[in-house]
């Protein structure tokens, strides 16, 4: 196969899957076109293969393939293969266009070699990711779509006003390592939003939950994983991402402890387990970058696996709260145990993918001597276990059988998607130098050391222990859970008051000031002998009963308001007029 | 015979602590220094259970003390605790 950007395979997928009617027609496609970008990946696409193009006078590069583009290529074209059968029961051919656009795109920012690519890419990305929550169907997923649009066009402008400020102080237009400037940190702002750092990060778990069930599952594959390669190939190294990423582990472990939306739980792991891979693009080294990698790998197909699970569960009961599910683990045991694969994949469990990926991101810590960061990142492994592992399968399937809660059929395709996905979890787990060998760096790590499988086994399992003794504490509460979003969201009601109300108010008296004139130029267009005779009619009721009386339509507004600006628009014209002629 | 659930949990906890023990003892032959203190026998049963305690209760304390609200605070309507939504699938 050519050398050519994998996007164009998927957005011809999306424009075919948008405009064709047969529906089996749509869902091979949105299935084929991932597996024949990861044929693509696989036979067609080298490191160091490269495609540009001149633009106006710039020379953009919408293709440039090395070991770390390749590595995320991989695992998108495989989440976007999955998603696509988890969503073959889909019907709304929107969402299967949105749903390949977004991959695509993803996969657009991933190949991009020059900056200006990357931002296009960037921008779509948001675009046709918006979709996927407008089309949840919740009561919340329009509002929330929105609010997760206008962050990521802040984030997207972010990145652009970097970008330019780059360009104009004499940068390159090639994508590498940027320095401390201020475009360095405009753009780092940018891709920070997209990688949900802490406290950008409120949209992710805001947004992702009032997706559609298939819509999560992509929407946790792509945006933050996209993040984490743009700062793996412009800020490795930069030493304020260890910090923000080990608050960012923790953050998400103290929220998810809060969270009673089953999927909302799930979001906000995903900003502790990008946490991880942020650390280690901050740490830089050739092991923690790997390690960043690895983990973002690995991450995609497990809470993939885990947005499918807790979907299912959605699917089938119609519930998404911890407090109005479980007791139905026997109703759907399937789901139950591929779920806990997920689970403990990103537990980090022996002979699961998260036990060979996660480890290595903590290596790379532990060789830099960042003590304090080991430590406080296996406390954010405890916490991992503790809510994906116990807390929410135990919440949502187990406890005392509940027959009140109606669980219908989960469709085959989304169990197959869920079984492909598991065995990829378990196979990374056992076999890791398959993933290890993608890396864009040899890997000389060896995660199945005694030590390390023995000391992983006793802390998850004395996590267990704590879990269980303290069960009864934590079970879903009916709350909502203040986050940084609050500001925005407060602030945009502030926003409306201040702004929006009177600039309505504004146009509203000029929209009615302006019918009303066409509305009284229309009637003496159409009957002059109208309008004349009514003058004469005001005439003789003026001379009947005054001047005054007979013009006091004039202060009736709108219609007096508007004669009244005709007519001071006409005298301020007439004396500039006079003044300039002079 | 039915067991006391809370004499099985001991049980639970004691035997794992033992099998613990005998694992770090004989399997492992060399710990990899982590940081100051993660070498010692039986840390990481502690750590796990001591930082899973601590996680629960600190976010819980700062969950009820500041953050979680019975009230929506973007529409001041009562958070239900059955919202049975639906979804397009």
């Amino acid at each position: 196969m050519a050398s050519f950007p994998p996007v164009v395979i998927m957005v011809v997928a999306a424009l075919l899957v948008s405009l064709i009617p047969v529906s089996i027609v749509r869902k091979v496609i949105a299935v084929g076109a991932p597996l024949l970008v990861l044929a693509q990946l696989i036979w067609g696409l080298e490191a160091g293969d490269s495609w540009k193009l001149t633009w106006l006078t710039m020379e953009l590069e919408p293709l440039r393939a090395d070991a770390l583009s390749i590595v995320f290529g991989y695992v998108f074209a495989i989440a976007a293969a999955l998603g696509g059968i988890y969503a073959w029961h889909l019907g709304d051919r929107f969402q299967q266009a949105a749903a390949l656009g977004y991959a695509g795109t993803s996969l657009g920012v991933v190949f991009a070699g020059d900056l200006l690519t990357l931002v296009l890419f960037w921008e779509l990305m948001a675009l046709t990711s918006a979709y996927l929550i407008w089309a949840g169907g919740f009561p919340g997923s329009r509002d929330a779509g929105t609010r997760y649009l206008f962050v990521h066009m802040v984030g997207g402008s972010t990145l652009l006003a970097g970008v330019l400020w780059h360009l104009g102080t004499g940068g390159s237009l090639d994508f590498t390592l940027f320095e401390g400037s201020i475009a360095g940190w405009l753009v780092l702002g940018g891709f920070a939003i997209n990688a949900a750092v802490v406290p950008l990060h409120a949209w992710l778990s805001d947004a992702y939950p009032e997706a559609g069930v298939a819509g999560s599952v992509f929407l946790s594959a792509f945006t933050t994983k996209t993040a984490v390669y743009v700062l793996a190939r412009g800020f490795a190294g930069w030493e304020i991402l260890i910090f923000l990423g080990v608050i960012m582990a923790l953050y998400g472990v103290v929220f998810a402890v809060l969270e009673n939306d089953i999927r909302r739980l799930l979001a906000y792991h995903i900003i502790s387990q990008v946490g991880y891979m942020v650390a280690g693009v901050g740490i830089g080294t050739e092991i923690a970058i790997n390690g960043a990698a690895a983990h973002a790998f690995a991450h995609v197909l497990y809470k993939g696996l885990l947005f499918m699970g807790a979907g299912a569960a959605i699917y089938a009961t119609g519930r998404r709260t911890l407090t109005a599910l479980g007791g139905i683990a026997h109703r759907m045991p399937t789901v139950v145990v591929l779920y806990m694969v997920g689970a403990f994949a990103i537990s980090a469990f022996p002979l699961f993918s998260g036990f060979v990926s996660k480890s290595l991101v903590i290596y790379g810590a532990e060789k830099e001597h960042l003590y304090w960061a080991v430590a406080l990142l296996y406390l954010a492994s405890v916490g991992t276990f503790l809510h994906t592992g116990l807390k929410l399968p135990y919440f949502t399937w187990f406890g005392p059988r509940r027959d009140d809660i109606q669980v219908g059929r989960v469709p085959r395709t989304m169990i197959v998607a869920m079984f492909l996905a598991a065995v990829l979890c378990i196979g990374i787990g056992i076999f890791p130098v398959v993933l290890y060998n993608l890396l864009p760096y040899k890997n000389t790590y060896e995660p199945y050391t005694a030590d390390h499988v023995v000391r992983t086994l006793q802390m998850l399992g004395f996590t267990a222990v704590g879990f269980w003794l303290l069960r009864g504490r934590l079970g879903g509460e009916a709350t909502i859970t203040i986050d940084t979003d609050w500001l925005y969201r407060k602030a945009g009601r502030l926003v409306g008051i201040l702004v929006q109300t009177p600039l309505e108010a504004t146009f509203t008296c000029f929209e009615v000031l302006v019918n009303g004139i066409a509305r009284r130029l229309s009637v003496l267009a159409n009957t002059p002998a109208a309008g004349w005779s009514g003058l004469l009619r005001l005439t003789s009721y003026a001379q009947r009963n005054g001047a005054e009386a007979a013009l006091s339509f004039l202060g009736r507004p709108p219609v007096g308001f508007a004669l009244a600006a005709v007519l001071l628009t006409f005298a301020v014209v007439i004396l500039v007029a006079q003044a300039l002629v002079r | 015979m039915k067991i006391d659930p809370r004499l099985a949990t001991a049980l639970v906890i004691v035997v794992g602590i033992g099998l613990s023990a005998l694992a770090e003892l004989y399997l492992v032959d060399h710990k990899e220094f982590l940081f100051e203190g993660s070498d010692l026998l039986l840390f990481w049963v502690g750590f796990g259970f001591v930082g899973c305690v601590a996680i629960v209760v600190l976010s819980k304390w700062v969950g009820h003390a500041f953050l979680m609200k019975h009230n929506d605070p973007y529409t001041g309507e009562h958070v239900e605790a059955e919202p049975g939504e639906g979804s397009d699938g």
